[in-house]
């Protein structure tokens, strides 16, 4: 899975879950401070992430994905080979 | 020796299986309307009964889609109707302080409760959605309307059983 397709379904599921136009998420982006997405909303984009990409993403790791650029690179990362 | 004491109605809100509002409620009752109609989904296949009396307006049409993903089907159409009724009442300006909720539900949201069970046993815990017990819970409904109009003196549901009210083994729920 290429770094521009994991964007792509990463806007999806922003915009179904925060309604924030899928257009808008790019990688520089930080999900709280430039999406006006809250820490519940983030913690529902982590379960539908990990069901889209096939992914587990621990609770304490979470916290640390604060862009999408962050997601993007640890969906990569997490994802890589399959 | 029993204590009355006056309630003044100053709106009206509704969406039921005749409409989505009082008026197309009202109206549907006049006309002698019946909002009751058979199932053509399959979840009703194995059931031994096939007419229902489903509201006739879709809720999250009107909360809008990404609010409604928080909430259970039963808070949706509380809000809904509380909406209209708040609006109908000329949406005054209150002191929060003075301003409380009661609003009952016979059970909550239970199809949440169901939906969390099935994702509790075929996915595992981590996939349950965080909002699973604000949804759940019966003062859910109370809960929001709460938040809608800042009411701050109190959102509560009385619940007892499967009718909604205060009864007298009802449970209060603050």
């Amino acid at each position: 899975m290429t770094e521009q397709e994991i964007l792509a379904g990463l806007g999806e599921i922003v915009e179904e879950i925060a309604g924030v136009p899928a257009v808008e998420v790019s990688p520089a982006k930080s999900f709280v401070d430039d999406l006006d997405i809250d820490s519940l909303a983030m913690v529902e984009i982590a379960v539908a992430a990990q069901d889209k990409f096939g992914v587990e993403i621990p609770d304490d790791q979470l916290k640390d994905l604060t862009t999408v650029q962050d997601v993007v690179n640890f969906v990569a990362k997490n994802t890589e080979g399959s | 020796m029993t204590q009355r004491e006056t309630v003044v109605v100053t709106g009206l809100g509704a969406t039921t299986p005749l409409g989505g509002d009082v008026a197309s409620t009202w109206a549907g009752m006049l006309a002698g309307r019946s909002g009751v109609r058979r199932i053509e989904e399959s979840w009703v296949d194995d059931l031994p009964v096939k007419i229902a009396a489903p509201a006739a307006a879709d809720p999250v049409e009107v909360v809008g889609r990404v609010q409604a993903r928080r909430m259970d089907r039963c808070e949706q159409l509380a809000l809904v109707a509380a909406r209209e009724a708040w609006a109908s009442a000329g949406s005054p300006a209150l002191d929060p302080e003075r301003l409380g909720v009661a609003v009952t539900s016979g059970i909550g949201g239970i199809g949440s409760t169901l939906a969390a069970y099935d994702t509790l046993k075929e996915k595992g815990w981590s996939r349950i959605s965080p909002f699973t017990v604000p949804m759940l819970m019966p003062n859910g409904s109370a809960g929001w309307i709460s938040m809608e109009i800042n009411a701050r003196a109190g959102a509560h549901t009385w619940s007892a059983r499967a009718r909604p009210g205060p009864r007298r083994s009802a449970t209060r729920w603050t």
